[in-house]
């Protein structure tokens, strides 16, 4: 059962003028507990795909369907909803809110939920602890490394049980120690919690990990290789 | 929760701006409490010198007399009514007067007045007239030709203590009559107006001339407590069922308007400040929102919904705008309740004080209600303020924010 299918996507950019096509008639489908990389060169479409697929973005043609709903005939209320309950985020930078600490920034999803403070409190710490943040619970991002970051941003993402998660370039900032650690992390919480990830990146380093690579070039479907 | 904690700490970020927002605030409360207890300070003293000196709290007349001031409409004679009025429970004082249009004149100038026939005594512990006085000395002793005048008046017949004047009005078969008076006192009631019109004889004295014996045509009536007096008012209205009983306010209608008018001026006054910090908070909200469109984008694109973005937004326009609003109000009500207690001296513009009717020394007095009043308008305009930024914050796309 996939947990996300795209058919026949298309976004193109100035239409009327010089058409881009940043996402060039992709039909995929991503299954649960699968652990790709989406990777391509600078501008192929691969952030474009990924908004497309989190709802934060709308088509401009074709379908998509999420967790088993179609996502790219909501509205955007209805779309902040759903990003809200069905996927976990992780960007390449400005993922966590300043003025909060690590755990509160963890545990920020979870709050928007509206899940019970105690199961929050457990589920966060608990993730924390395991990706080595046991004692920087009430650091401020700007007192966390990179990669520390990333990892926070992560633990956010995953500690509410989402369908799946969506990593754009969330090693992009990172130096290769972090990056690989972080890649090692999600594999582990991938395998641990059966979760889903898709992310993309350009970095040759961590292509390795993944279980599955999907290349765009020029916003279409280049190869998509299992390992 | 969640939102009252990111938001409390989001106005942190930016300190000195956040301090300089609250500061302005803080300084236009201030200001704004200041003026406004100032403004109803001089609107007390000015009614309380006015109603002290001249209006008291309830007046009898006859019930034509306010209208058409002849003579022969007096109300009774009987000198007992007058100690009934006294036993009134709640009445201070009462006395009694003769008044009579007259013409004034002296070797140089020639006008018309109010003469009043007053009881001396009594009149005294009605009104405290004798405090008024700036030159001679108050009626006293044995009814006389004295006659007590306004100090605008003395300089416009160009007399003083000692000068002798003569005064011609109508008796009450219409005749005419003169008498020459003698200057005992100059008073100074604190209105201009009022002292170029006025002039005070011996009732007796005046009474004699008028051929009306002991009637006369006004009883003031000073009460132990001005808010109190429908009691009094029936009761006197038994004791003269066929006269007219008016309170200070239907007897000076103007005075009330004043009063609630100054109480107008003073929110006028806080809703320009108001307009002012409405604008600084409207800016340093939109610079704010600007500087984090990334993260609100974030927490957009991360599930936050419109409603919750909003809600951040204003609710850090409000802790902005309500906590130096907190602290204003306190520093604005120690100051005026310092103020309130040692006054504040206004002798340098003792002529315009004059002019206004007001003492030279001003009390601020601070309507109990007027600091929640303050809070509520403080916190409206915190809310007006907060909507366009917020709105603004709505508007911002997460993708856009996100991709760079
Ligand atoms: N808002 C936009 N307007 C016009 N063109 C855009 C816009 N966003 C992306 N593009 C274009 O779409 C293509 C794909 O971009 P993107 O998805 O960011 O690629 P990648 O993430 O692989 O670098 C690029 O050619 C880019 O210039
Ligand atoms: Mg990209």
């Amino acid at each position: 059962m996939p947990v996300i299918e795209t058919q026949d996507l298309f976004k193109i950019y100035n239409e009327e003028t010089v058409p881009v096509y940043a996402v060039n008639n992709i039909s995929i489908q991503f299954d649960t507990k699968e652990f790709t990389c989406v990777i391509g060169p600078s501008g192929s479409g691969k952030t474009t795909l990924l908004n497309l697929i989190g709802g934060l973005d709308s088509p401009s043609k074709g379908t998509i369907n999420v967790a088993g709903q179609r996502i790219d005939t909501m509205s955007e209320s209805e779309r902040i909803r759903f990003r809200l309950e069905h996927i976990g985020f992780v960007f390449q930078h400005y993922n966590l809110i300043p003025v909060l600490t690590a755990y509160e920034n963890a545990a920020f999803i979870m709050q928007l939920q509206g899940r019970p403070e105690e199961e929050t409190r457990e589920r966060v710490t608990g993730l924390l602890e395991q990706v080595g943040l046991g004692n920087r619970l009430h650091a401020r991002p700007s007192e966390l490394s990179g990669g520390e970051q990333q990892r926070v941003a992560v633990v956010r993402a995953l500690a509410s049980k989402p369908d799946f998660i969506l990593a754009d370039e969330p090693t992009a900032n990172l130096d290769t120690k972090a990056a690989f650690n972080l890649l090692d992390m999600m594999k582990q919480l991938n395998e641990d919690e059966g979760i889903t990830f898709l992310f993309s990146t350009h970095d040759q380093r961590v292509i390795d990990r993944a279980s599955r690579v999907v290349t765009l070039v020029d916003g279409a479907l280049h190869s998509d290789e299992r390992r | 929760m969640q939102l009252i904690k990111m938001a409390w700490r989001n106005i942190w970020r930016n300190k000195v701006r956040s301090l300089a927002v609250m500061t302005a605030v803080l300084l236009g409360l201030v200001a704004g409490m200041y003026a406004g207890a100032l403004v109803e300070g001089i609107m007390q003293s000015r009614f309380e010198n006015f109603i002290d000196n001249q209006v008291s709290h309830i007046q009898v007349h006859h019930p034509d007399f306010i209208r058409e001031n002849e003579v022969f409409q007096t109300v009774g004679s009987d000198l007992r009514t007058l100690e009934e009025v006294r036993a009134i429970s709640g009445v201070t004082s009462a006395t009694v007067r003769t008044r009579v249009q007259s013409m004034i004149a002296s070797a140089s100038y020639t006008g018309g007045v109010e003469l009043y026939g007053i009881r001396p005594k009594s009149e005294n512990q009605t009104t405290n007239f004798s405090r008024n006085l700036v030159e001679g000395d108050y009626l006293e002793g044995e009814s006389t030709n004295g006659i007590l005048i306004g100090g605008a008046l003395a300089e416009k017949l160009k007399v003083g203590v000692g000068s002798r004047i003569v005064l011609s009005y109508q008796d009450k078969d219409n005749n005419l009559v003169s008498g020459a008076f003698i200057v005992r006192g100059i008073f100074k009631s604190g209105f201009t107006r009022y002292d170029e019109m006025t002039a005070f004889v011996f009732q007796e004295y005046l009474n004699e001339y008028l051929g009306i014996g002991q009637d006369f045509h006004e009883l003031a009536v000073l009460a132990e407590d001005i808010e109190n007096l429908d009691e009094i008012y029936s009761e006197l209205q038994k004791v003269f069922p066929n006269s007219s009983v008016r309170k200070w306010n239907e007897i000076e209608p103007a005075l009330e308007i004043m009063i609630t008018s100054s109480g107008l001026f003073s929110y006028i006054f806080i809703i320009l400040i108001m307009i002012g910090l409405a604008f600084g908070l409207l800016n340093t909200m939109l610079m704010a929102v600007f500087e984090r469109t990334r993260e609100i984008g974030m927490l957009m694109a991360i599930g936050m919904n419109r409603r919750k973005v909003f809600l951040l937004i204003a609710l850090e326009t409000i802790f902005l705008s309500l906590s130096g609003a907190i602290v204003g109000l306190l520093v604005g009500y120690i100051i005026v309740a310092w103020f309130a207690k040692h006054g504040l001296d206004l002798s340098a513009f003792s002529d315009v004080m004059y002019e206004l009717g007001v003492d030279t020394v001003v009390y601020p007095a601070l309507n109990p209600s007027f600091p929640f009043v303050l809070a509520l308008i403080v916190f409206g305009t915190a809310l007006l303020s907060a909507i366009y930024p917020a709105i603004k914050a709505l508007s911002l796309s997460p993708i856009e924010a996100i991709r760079k």
